[in-house]
């Protein structure tokens, strides 16, 4: 009957799904979303392991996933002309794929792992079932990725140079959409 | 006749005539049994009392006797062929309206809720069979009755009958203007009812927007004001049904003080006997009964036909297209398709294809791109004749395609849509669905041949489903009685598998050694660490009661109890209580969807005493759960070490306790031996595989697909697979392995003309590319007509037709609009921003 206490006693060990939860409450899209529909959340969220060179998601498909990597690292690659351009790595702590839980989201990037890597993996049919039962919540989802989609350009802003603005740069204003 | 032209009356004449007859018979036996007790009382007051031969009076005491029980009997005969009669009516009802309602078009049902259609066959013919299984019996019965104790008593005495009779006329003239107000009020009533109806739907089904609003009272004005008419409407209703009784009581009542008051006057006079009168008062009790049965079954009539006409009023609408061709030998289609001025409007007057002009040879590939809203699923629907095109000519070989037949358009038009239906049933069952269906039509050639388990493996590569239905094979427990010589054939695989692939894939799988736990399997799987080959199932053994105690002797009868508990406190904090009870939500707890509301009263017993104290049921089900419990699957609780420990000490334990109490039931995991309560997989790694990598899991699957190859196998496990239940509406499929079902079962049908209406848009790149080069080789041979979306995929088609808004824009070939840069130039490389 006490086996949780008791086990809170014992060590300081939380469980699987005490971990993933923490894990998804560092999650930027999922801020300020009530703690139950994040426990609803985290309970259809399934851990998955992956080897060197398994693909999480290929360019030009609807896979319809998002992942939080837990440990391990994963690389983005961008195709073009038959050539895969290797962009960022990803470190554990970050999220990726949320926009596929929005709706239908072909990838514009293959994500694949670069070592042995533990992942969180949701996919938006479970996504929406949660958010059909938390309607509220989806206000919250849409606050956080417009902030999101503003704060990552303002970013590039910052980063861009000032001949580049000067020549009329016609590829900002995604934060316009 | 169409079903909704219908009368109600109609059916009753439907049945079989040897039953009706039969009921005649039985009918006139009761009504001759009715009156024959007047007759006897008659004579026992005239005849016997008067003498006081008792003999006599034993005599006519007995025919008495006998004539009752046998109109009990031929009673019971009559309503149990009145019943037979009328749930023959309902299921003919039934039948041939769910027969109608099939064939309706498309539109009906865009525009009639389904649970209306549900309904009318489920409840609402219902009544409309009762009053057809009464529609001879209980009038013919209760007139005949009538007429027959009439006629009795106009011949005991002609002037009293016809005095005591007169009443009824009367009656029978003002009961009916009664009813007539039963009628108009009953048809408010069902009007009324389903507005309230429509209403409840639709604040529930809009409850979000009532709360984001806050517009509650507004919906409550709304709703009040329904049913307070409503109530307004059932208190006049019942008035009016009362006032159907009170009136003919009150007639019926009156015959008694008839026949005393002259009946009377008449024995005073000495103009008739006493026996008479007697008879004359239980004669009217005697013509009370049926005179009452008539009133209700006239009841029951008007109401039956008010909900009958309403039903049929529903599914009024002709069917759009003949279901078998009327010449014998309609011609084989090649499949060139032509198209001119086409057009679609809809009932309310939107144009969705406007003048269309097109043409397909033979063979020929059409790609269909556009906006969406454009109108290319509205016209790849009317080519499969599923709308009915409004204006214009839609013809294929020259011959229009509003006009063919259901028969010849299944037998050459193979049509795949964007959202797949799947049934429930098994694999085989959709990948047969649409063979047979053409098996239902007439074989005009008599080259109709069976499909076989090649052909079905064959279209399931094509469409790229076949390791998925391989790997349901795999995960199938194979039953041992029904492929008894399998068992050592997956044991010759095992072995090779450990020689193969054994070292390669050692990490990723958890092998069934005798000293390990088990972490990808379930408490009690780890505890038996066997299969049980008795009547106990691993599923009940929590309700053996010696298993029990062998539990208890090990130390782990509380623990297990602890860890259920814990898995349901956990879960119910997790879910909450009011979460769908769908599957998706509960993978990751023991606990079944379908028994969580009684999880749930039990989590409220939780706290209260010590688990020891529960009523045995709940422990029971406590201890279910901790057996269910899958330490790498249910991640909501962790498995002690403490409990792991006692597990596996247990499970030697186990292997001695069953020696003795369970001799020769238990066979132990040994890796020379077959385990029949494992899949066939798990059997072949003498193991669970533990990783989720997908390149593991095709490293799975190829090695798999060698050793079953090798082993001459593949076919046999693909067709276990092909046994897999889908679940209900497909749903234990992922929606890729939907679409491809639904892909592969009409190419099972190898149609001449193929449309796909975005058919592989859920599909992965790959997938979608196999599915396309394969129906490039049916240039020349087969007419394909595409919705698509990818546009990389525009080069394989000889044609493309550009649409927007319910016109063509541009069609002709791709290389060609592309140079011309015109619309499909845009729609390819986007708008120049």
């Amino acid at each position: 009957m006490n086996s949780s206490t008791e086990r809170n006693v014992e060590s300081d060990k939380r469980t699987g799904f005490e971990q993933d939860l923490d894990h998804l409450r560092k999650v930027p899209l999922f801020q300020g979303l009530d703690y139950e529909c994040l426990k609803l959340i985290a309970m259809l969220c399934k851990k998955i392991d992956m080897i060197e060179g398994d693909q999480l998601m290929v360019q030009g498909e609807d896979d319809g996933y998002a992942y939080y990597l837990v440990s391990g690292s994963l690389q983005i690659f961008h195709r073009q002309d038959d050539v895969d351009y290797p962009m960022k790595t990803l470190e554990p702590g970050q999220f990726i794929g949320g926009l596929a839980l929005l709706g239908k989201t072909i990838r514009l990037f293959t994500v694949q792992a670069n070592e042995k890597s533990t992942l969180l993996r949701l996919h938006r049919d479970n996504f929406q079932k949660v958010m059909e039962q938390f309607a509220g919540n989806m206000t919250r989802i849409a606050a956080n990725l417009a902030s999101e989609l503003t704060g990552w350009e303002k970013d590039i802003l910052n980063l861009t140079e000032r001949k580049e603005l000067e020549g009329g740069n016609q590829v900002l204003g995604i934060s316009l959409l | 006749m169409p079903i909704y032209k219908r009368s109600l009356f109609s059916w009753v004449f439907k049945t079989s005539v040897p039953l009706q007859l039969l009921l005649l018979l039985l009918i006139i036996g009761v009504v001759f049994l009715r009156v024959l007790p007047l007759e006897i009382q008659k004579r026992i007051i005239n005849d016997v009392l008067a003498v006081g031969d008792v003999s006599q009076l034993l005599v006519y005491c007995l025919i008495f006797l006998l004539a009752v029980v046998f109109s009990s009997l031929l009673k019971l005969s009559v309503n149990a062929v009145q019943t037979v009669i009328g749930q023959r009516a309902l299921t003919d009802m039934r039948r041939e309206l769910y027969q109608h309602i099939l064939r309706l078009p498309l539109s009906f049902f865009r525009k009639t809720p389904t649970g209306t259609v549900v309904a009318s066959l489920v409840t609402e013919l219902s009544a409309s069979a009762n009053f057809v299984g009464a529609a001879i019996a209980v009038p013919l019965s209760n007139i005949l009755t009538l007429v027959a104790i009439g006629a009795y008593l106009i011949w005991l005495n002609a002037l009293l009958g016809i005095v005591t009779l007169s009443i009824y006329p009367i009656a029978l003239f003002i009961v009916p203007l009664v009813q007539r107000g039963v009628n108009t009020w009953n048809k408010r009533r069902v009007d009324s009812s389903n507005k309230m109806a429509s209403r409840i739907t639709e604040s529930v089904s809009g409850i979000s927007e009532i709360h984001a609003q806050g517009s509650f009272q507004d919906e409550e004005r709304s709703y009040n004001s329904i049913i307070e008419r409503l109530l307004k409407i059932r208190i006049i209703w019942t008035l009016y049904r009362y006032g159907v009784k009170v009136t003919n009581n009150l007639f019926v009542g009156l015959g008694p003080v008839v026949v005393m008051l002259l009946g009377g006057y008449l024995l005073m006079q000495g103009e008739t006997e006493l026996g008479s009168i007697v008879a004359f008062l239980s004669a009217q009790e005697k013509l009370y009964d049926p005179w009452k049965e008539l009133i209700d079954f006239y009841q029951t009539q008007q109401d039956a036909s008010v909900r009958y006409q309403k039903v049929m009023q529903i599914f009024t609408g002709e069917t759009e297209f003949t279901l078998i061709a009327e010449q014998r030998s309609p011609p084989a289609i090649r499949g060139s398709i032509e198209i001119r001025d086409l057009e679609f409007v809809t009932p309310n007057g939107i144009k969705l294809l406007d003048q269309l002009n097109l043409s397909l040879e033979a063979g020929e590939h059409l790609a269909l791109v556009g906006f969406s809203g454009s109108g290319k699923s509205t016209l790849a629907k009317c080519i499969g004749q599923l709308y009915s095109y409004t204006g214009g000519e839609l013809l294929i070989d020259g011959r229009s395609v509003a006009q063919m037949s259901k028969e010849e358009v299944v037998r050459s038009v193979g049509f795949i849509s964007q959202d797949p239906i799947i049934f429930s049933g098994t694999i085989n069952d959709n990948l047969t669905y649409a063979c047979n269906a053409l098996a239902d039509y007439p074989d005009r050639d008599n080259d109709r041949e069976p499909v076989s388990l090649d052909d079905k493996i064959a279209v399931l590569q094509q469409a790229g489903v076949f390791v998925d239905i391989l790997r349901f094979g795999l995960n199938t427990i194979l039953d041992h009685q029904r492929h008894p010589e399998l068992e050592k054939r997956f044991l010759k695989i095992r072995a090779n598998f450990q020689e193969n692939f054994g070292a390669e894939l050692a990490e990723h799988v958890e092998f069934y050694y005798q000293d390990n736990y088990l972490y990808h399997s379930t408490i009690v799987e780890n505890l038996i660490f066997g299969s049980i080959q008795s009547d106990l199932t691993l599923d009940s053994l929590e309700e053996n009661r010696e298993f029990l105690t062998f539990l208890d002797s090990v130390n782990l009868k509380l623990p297990l109890l602890e860890t259920g508990a814990e898995l349901l406190k956990q879960t119910v904090d997790i879910l909450g209580r009011d979460v769908p009870r769908d599957n998706v939500f509960f993978e990751q707890t023991p606990v079944e969807p379908s028994k969580y509301d009684r999880y749930l009263e039990l989590a409220d017993q939780l706290g209260t005493a010590p688990l020891t104290k529960l009523a045995t049921e709940n422990r029971l089900l406590l201890m279910k759960l901790a057996f269910r419990y899958i330490p790498a699957r249910h991640k909501i609780v962790d498995l002690q070490q403490l409990l792991e420990k006692l597990i596996l000490a247990g499970r030697h334990e186990f292997r001695v306790w069953s020696g003795e109490h369970m001799v020769g039931a238990v066979s132990f995991y040994k890796d020379t031996e077959y385990i029949r309560s494992q899949s066939i997989l798990n059997n072949i790694f003498y193991g669970n595989l533990t990783s989720d990598s997908p390149k593991v899991e095709d490293r799975v699957n190829q090695c798999i697909v060698q050793l079953l190859i090798e082993e001459d196998l593949l076919e046999q496990v693909a067709a276990i697979g092909m046994e897999f239940d889908v679940g209900n509406r497909g749903d234990k499929l992922s929606g890729g392995q939907q679409q491809k079902l639904s892909i592969a079962r009409v190419l099972l049908k190898k149609p001449k003309v193929l449309i796909m209406d975005e058919a592989t848009s859920a599909l992965d790149n790959n997938s979608q590319s196999r599915i396309q080069n394969l129906i490039e080789k049916w240039k020349g041979s087969r007419t394909v007509i595409s919705v698509i979306h990818r546009l990389d995929l525009l080069p394989s088609f000889d044609k493309v037709a550009v649409m927007k808004t319910g016109k063509i824009v541009e069609s002709g070939e791709p290389q060609k609009l592309l140079a011309d840069q015109g619309v499909l130039h845009e729609l390819v490389h986007g708008k120049k921003r």
